[in-house]
């Protein structure tokens, strides 16, 4: 328990000596020294401070009693640090300011006076020791500068000695000009490290140098343009009295020679010779290539994994934050389904034009001038302006070939479809590929400006080219149309967006086309090869494997509404089908995705032989499907490739008669079961493979059984029958083999989700003292460290803004007391005139 | 009054009838004026007729022009007919004012005020069958101003023709007849018409409105030809669906078209009759044959139209639960009347899980009222006291037709899932298996052990087997139908998605989607083409098996 304040007071005084009786004689009797009194007044003088309550200042806690605990706030006594910090400014900042914007200064440099071991004896001894001796070694006069010895200091300018022989002092002018007469003696010792002082001081040295040199340079100009300005007269004269001839002689300069100066320049100019690469061997070709292969290949990958290839990429939309306990979860305006991607849906749900039993007037889009027929086409480019003239006429060969075939050696670049049509006339697929090559090499970005945009709208239309003219196949060469597959890849990746906008018009051409043969609006011959040929092409072009991909994926959306919603009434149907299947898988090929429309349509294409009407579980059935019936025998009849102009073949599957339709039906089973086999390989490892492949395969078991037990079957379908059972036993095979290392999912992984708590957080062994109870040491450390940081900055801030306030003071002060000064010596003027008067 | 029950022979009698074969012209007064009114039946004329009209008002002898205006109403040209009858109808309006119309007093019998009473009865009589047959003429205009003159003589009627001086009286007679006219005519515009202006909007009107349609198909039922029926149905379906005020509060009957006095004792003015008409009509139409279209219509609006305004619903529970057994998009459509009805009445539906379950075949997601289905599934599967072991076959059920599902049905079906593996903890097992060695390989891999011909959902062993087929789709073809099924794998932590987000999409939907993106940066292109497009035999070619 502290003591009483008087208690204290008295203990204290007792302490210091200043009470008691214990040795009180002795002290009197004592010769009390003077410096000892003063130390006494000191001390008493602290010690009345200690007492005094109103130099304590303590802050309030708001809480003083913690637990039980009574808290003190912090004490402290803001006088007397007020005080001591006062006094620190007077002895550093205010000499710091009485000695700005001052040049020069008294330095002491005086022997050993800053040296603490000497005495003040020692000092003088030596001082006049030195004296002497710089006395007796001088011979001649006191004045004589140029015997001044390098003990001295000598004359300087700057900071540089004006001795003229002494080098040394002129490369290392701050050493002689620093160094003391005591440390001197050791030229050799390794260079002393250059004090903040010295650099600033051989910095600004410099500076005032190179200015002196510059102000130099610039009077011996001034000098000389007054000396020339001085010669002006005497010039003009010369030039006005004999103009004429004194610009004569200089004319005739020789054509040669300006030439020659010419020639000099430019070799001057001249970029010399670099050595080139080496040739590189084969071995490097190949491993430069394969690297790059390798380089691409990652890159789809990434894109296949939906990653982000460039940063600039687009990403794709993040998801929103999974809710927190504290969520209110009343999101009445965020759309989960937003989240992913979908679109806005359709809102309202009995306007939906899916399924199968999809009535008339369900689709609301596809107007009707737009989607008449392929022949009325969208044309991807309206604004047809005829080019004026040619410029750079790039040499093309005429042969005499194409002489005779009416190819000309320059064509306008086509802008729109029904030019282009012009352009080709009715020449076939190889003259309109010269023809395209012929464009190509005319406009060629490099020639002209303007170019580039020709043959960014030239692209697309080679699209609807290409796509188009497989409606009439019978004279196409499939080389031909090869090299325009490869001449429209060129140009895709020469010009990708323009392209890929015109393979997207060719899709939404489609997509019309395909609404309207599924609602039965309107007359519809839609399956033509031209409406499948359009995801061929971009199956063979662009990188389907993507992830997200702008073209891809909605051709992908496409086909599988083609597939699940278009139903089958005709051959031709069911070979573009049977065209899509394939081309689908041939999309995943890399990407190993799952397709369901596509497993959908094959099974529906076996079942379609079947004639029972119960079908396995596991792929959907519209009630009004109609089957395939063939009659007849199918002896002889050997199964084919399938053509595109197949699908322009509109026999009713119901009315399949003629042998060669009998052919044509088979092989399209034939394809679909190929198709078939190439998914089952292609999916191997998924977790359903099973799922996905068993309804085919009973269906298969199903078809074969049929043709086993019916002798009409038999003689029907005799011709695929080896193929069936191949098949079957494939899948079989494959079925067993991917489900025999199944294994039950294990896809919720993660730890355990910990259920969000809201009781409070209790310390059990709380300790007031305590700031911190993080587990974690060194994020504990670090706290504190950053704690100390902030608490330091703000000390900081505290004595700056100290600082600050005091040199104002100062300053105030300071023009108080001159103005007080100037008052003083004006009035003291006054009354001196006064009193004279 | 008496009864005119009308049937066509008699109409055509009356049409028959020539006008100089009246005994009444003989004997009437003013022959010679009606010889110089010949001139006027040749030449009718706007003028004509309102000079005739005038003549009727001003005093009794003229009563003859009736017969002109009368033969006027089946000229030719519909201004004149409608002229006419417009006159004709005045002029009755003001004789029944004037009480010409009401039964003759029993001092006047055998007067000759009797027998123009009689004749006059006769007149208005063909007056008004005349307009009905007018209903259905081809002009929209003739036959809508005829319907309305209709109206307001029935209201004339209503208000003056009283058997009962003084009485609050409704003339349903002529209602009758106009809806018989109505609901027979070949279509139903004018029907339509009716409906909106006066069915909807008086509420006497709608009441005996739907008492004469339900007595009209009970009476027609009999002698009427297949095709006719199939039209009278129809036209009364549209009718009672294109009803829009029904009222909810007794409250709410205020608008008539005859004021009906506070003190009378009427129907017209009780909800539970204004029901109870409505649900004769209703059943009265379930008890005809209906096509397919009409059936799955029925079935559509139940919910809405039918069931929450009628006296007893319960006794569409036979029709209902003989629908839900039907299977196909039939019991889709029959579950939300039976919802309501086990929901509000107490229905108990025994098997209604099994029933449920056995409607996830293999079109369900296919359907276009898959979304309708999924909603009320949503709300049967709320539950948390179901057990899991039947969630976890409906949960399985589903991801099985997942796997040939559109994407739109996917998108629907793994959110469904996700809430149904949120509610019920148990059924996290379909995704996580950790109870499980390899011995049991066979069990679990091999065979799946959920199996999918059992109907019972209780017993199904789902709750053994896992999700393999929506682990597979997280592969989809289509990124965010993948994307979206990989929260499958993902932790669990958002408490629901919202279904209703989910159910709304399809392939149109989802192409516009893709096709409002802008190309703003390349799309990827193969690094190397494949040299032929088509191949033939040749495997390397893009399309092999085919040829150009």
């Amino acid at each position: 328990m502290a003591k009483s304040q008087l208690k204290q007071l008295k203990e204290r005084l007792k302490t210091s000596g200043f009470t008691g009786q214990t040795n009180a004689k002795k002290q009197k009797r004592g010769r009390v020294p003077a410096a000892s009194r003063e130390d006494k007044d000191n001390l008493l003088a602290s010690i009345r401070d200690e007492f005094n309550p109103f130099e304590v200042k303590t802050t309030k806690q708001k809480h003083g009693d913690i637990l039980g605990r009574r808290v003190q706030g912090a004490t402290g006594r803001p006088g007397l640090s007020k005080q001591i910090g006062e006094e620190n400014r007077r002895r550093t900042l205010q000499k710091e300011l009485e000695r700005k914007n001052k040049a020069g200064a008294v330095v002491d440099r005086r022997f050993g006076e800053h040296d603490p071991n000497m005495t003040p004896e020692e000092r003088m001894l030596e001082r006049f020791t030195r004296e002497r001796q710089s006395r007796s070694s001088r011979t001649s006069s006191l004045f004589n500068l140029e015997d001044d010895d390098g003990e001295s200091e000598g004359l300087t300018h700057f900071g540089q000695s004006l001795s003229l022989d002494d080098e040394f002092t002129l490369g290392d002018s701050n050493g002689g000009l620093k160094r003391r007469p005591g440390d001197a003696s050791d030229d050799d010792e390794p260079e002393r490290k250059k004090s903040k002082n010295e650099v600033m001081k051989e910095v600004i040295a410099k500076s005032k140098m190179y200015k002196y040199e510059r102000q130099k340079a610039k009077e011996e100009d001034l000098e000389q343009i007054e000396a020339l300005d001085g010669e002006m007269d005497g010039l003009r004269s010369l030039l006005f009295s004999s103009s004429a001839a004194t610009t004569q002689p200089s004319e005739p300069v020789p054509e040669r020679d300006i030439e020659y100066d010419e020639a000099v320049r430019e070799l001057g100019f001249d970029r010399r010779a670099q050595p080139s690469d080496r040739t590189k061997t084969e071995e490097e070709l190949a491993e430069e290539r394969v690297k790059q292969l390798k380089e691409l290949e990652d890159q789809r990958l990434r894109r296949m994994r939906g990653e982000n290839v460039d940063e600039d990429d687009e990403k794709p939309k993040q998801r929103a934050p999974d809710a927190d306990a504290d969520d209110l979860e009343d999101d009445f305006e965020l759309d989960d389904a937003a989240d992913f991607g979908f679109g806005k849906g359709l809102g309202d749900v009995d306007d939906e034009e899916e399924g199968f039993d999809v009535e008339s007037g369900a689709s609301d889009e596809g107007s009707d001038d737009d989607s008449k027929a392929r022949t009325k086409k969208v044309s991807t480019s309206t604004n047809a302006t005829p080019l004026s003239g040619r410029r750079g006429k790039p040499s093309v060969e005429l042969s005499e070939e194409d002489l005779k075939s009416g190819l000309k050696f320059t064509y306008q670049c086509p802008s729109t479809y029904d030019e282009l049509l012009e352009i080709f006339e009715d020449h076939g697929l190889d003259k309109q590929l010269t023809i395209i090559e012929r464009i190509m090499t005319l406009y060629h970005p490099s020639l002209a400006a303007g170019n580039k945009e020709k043959l960014m709208k030239f692209g697309p239309l080679l699209i609807e080219h290409a796509v188009s003219i497989v409606d009439d196949s019978s004279d196409l060469s499939e080389d031909d149309y090869n090299k325009l597959v490869k001449k429209i890849y060129d140009l895709t990746q020469s010009y990708p967006e323009e392209m890929s906008e015109g393979f997207r018009t060719q899709l939404k051409v489609i997509r019309q086309r395909l609404q309207i043969a599924i609602t039965k609006t309107e007359e519809s011959d839609y399956p033509l090869p031209s409406d499948s040929m359009i995801f061929v092409l971009i199956g063979m072009i662009f990188s389907t494997s993507d992830y997200f991909h702008l073209i891809a994926t909605p051709a992908m959306l496409l086909i599988g509404q083609h597939l699940s919603q278009f139903p089958i009434s005709t051959l031709g149907d069911y070979a573009s089908a049977s065209l899509l299947a394939r081309v689908s898988r041939k999309y995943l090929d890399l990407s190993k995705r799952v397709i369901p429309e596509s497993i959908n349509y094959l099974n529906l294409s076996i079942f379609s032989f079947i004639t029972q009407t119960a079908a396995p579980q596991g792929f959907p059935l519209a009630d009004n499907l109609t089957k395939l019936s063939v009659e007849g025998t199918s002896k002889g009849i050997s199964l084919r490739n399938l053509k595109i102009s197949d699908i322009m073949t509109d026999t009713p599957i119901t009315k399949i008669s003629t042998p060669a339709e009998r052919q044509l039906a088979l092989s399209i089973l034939k394809a679909d079961l190929d198709t078939l086999v190439e998914f089952a390989s292609l999916w191997k490892g998924k977790d359903a493979y099973k799922e996905l492949f068993t309804p085919s395969l009973e269906l298969l078991d199903l078809l074969s059984s049929e043709i086993a037990a019916s002798k009409k079957r038999s003689v029907a379908l005799g011709a695929i029958r080896d193929k069936i059972t191949e098949t079957s036993t494939q899948l079989r095979r494959l079925i067993d083999l991917q489900t025999l290392n199944r294994k039950p999912l294990m896809l919720q992984q993660h730890k355990p989700i910990p259920i969000p708590t809201y009781a409070p957080k209790f310390e059990e062994n709380y300790s007031v003292d305590k700031k911190s109870y993080d587990p974690n040491v060194q994020r504990q450390e670090i706290s504190k460290l950053r704690a100390q940081v902030k608490k330091e900055r703000k000390g900081a801030l505290r004595e700056l803004r100290k600082d600050n306030a005091f040199v104002s003071r100062e300053k105030l002060a300071a023009k108080k007391k001159k103005d007080a000064e100037y008052h003083a010596m004006l009035a003291r003027l006054e009354r001196s005139v006064a009193s004279e008067n | 009054m008496p009864d005119a029950a009308v049937n066509k022979k008699k109409v055509k009698r009356s049409l028959t009838s020539d006008v100089s074969d009246s005994p009444l012209l003989k004997k009437s007064r003013s022959e010679k004026a009606t010889m110089k009114k010949s001139a006027a039946i040749l030449e009718p004329s706007p003028e004509v007729i309102l000079e005739l009209e005038k003549q009727i008002s001003s005093s009794t002898e003229h009563y003859n022009n009736l017969v002109y205006l009368l033969h006027y109403m089946k000229n030719d040209d519909p201004q004149i007919a409608l002229l006419s009858a417009t006159a004709l109808f005045r002029s009755f309006a003001k004789m029944m004012a004037a009480g010409l119309l009401s039964p003759v007093k029993k001092s006047l019998v055998g007067t000759a005020q009797e027998t123009v009473a009689l004749w006059l009865k006769e007149k208005y009589k063909e007056f008004k069958t005349d307009l009905v047959l007018l209903l259905a003429a081809e002009d929209a205009e003739a036959a809508y101003t005829s319907l309305t003159i209709l109206i307001r003589i029935a209201k004339e009627e209503s208000t003056y023709l009283s058997p009962n001086k003084g009485e609050y009286h409704f003339a349903k007679t002529l209602l009758k007849r106009i809806t018989s006219a109505l609901l027979n005519l070949s279509s139903d515009d004018l029907l339509l018409e009716f409906v909106e202006q006066y069915v909807d909007k008086y509420h006497d009107i709608r009441y005996h409105f739907l008492n004469s349609a339900c007595m009209v198909a009970v009476e027609q039922a009999e002698d009427q030809t297949a095709e006719e029926q199939s039209l009278f149905t129809a036209n009364l379906l549209s009718a009672l669906t294109t009803l829009s005020s029904f009222p909810i509060d007794s409250s709410e009957l205020t608008e008539f078209l005859v004021d009906v006095p506070s003190e009378a004792k009427t129907p017209v003015k009780k909800l539970s009759s204004q029901r109870g008409a409505l649900q004769d009509c209703w059943l009265a139409i379930l008890k005809r044959p209906l096509t397919v279209e009409q059936y799955k219509y029925i079935l559509q609006v139940m919910h809405k139209k039918i069931v929450p305004n009628i006296n007893k619903p319960q006794l569409l529970m036979d029709f209902l639960t003989d629908s839900y057994d039907t299977g196909g998009v039939v019991s889709l459509l029959s579950l939300n009347a039976l919802f309501l009805l086990m929901q509000k009445y107490n229905l108990d539906y025994p098997n209604f899980y099994t029933k449920l379950y056995a409607l996830l075949d293999r079109n369900i997601l296919h359907v276009k009222h898959r979304s309708r289905f999924f909603r009320l599934l949503d709300l049967f599967l709320s539950s948390t006291h179901l057990p899991a072991a039947l969630v976890a076959s409906f949960v399985k059920r589903l991801s099985r037709l997942a796997l040939s599902a559109p994407p739109s049905a996917i998108v629907i079906i793994v959110p469904f899932t996700y809430n149904l593996l949120k509610r019920h903890n148990t059924c996290n097992l379909l995704l996580q298996r950790t109870d499980f060695t390899d011995a049991d390989a066979k069990k679990y891999g091999l065979n799946d052990p959920f199996n999918d011909e059992e109907t019972d959902p209780n017993h199904t062993g789902a709750l053994e087997s896992s999700l393999w087929e929506l682990a597979t789709l997280q592969d989809h073809y289509h990124p965010n139908v993948g994307t979206l099924a990989k929260i499958l794998s993902e932790p669990f932590y958002k408490p629901s998605y919202n279904i209703e987000d989910f159910m709304d999409h399809s392939y149109g939907t989802m192409l516009d989607a893709e096709f409002v993106k802008t190309i703003r940066k390349a799309p990827a292109v193969e690094f190397e083409l494949v040299s032929n497009v088509f191949g033939g035999t040749d495997s390397k070619a893009y399309l092999s098996g085919w040829e150009l």
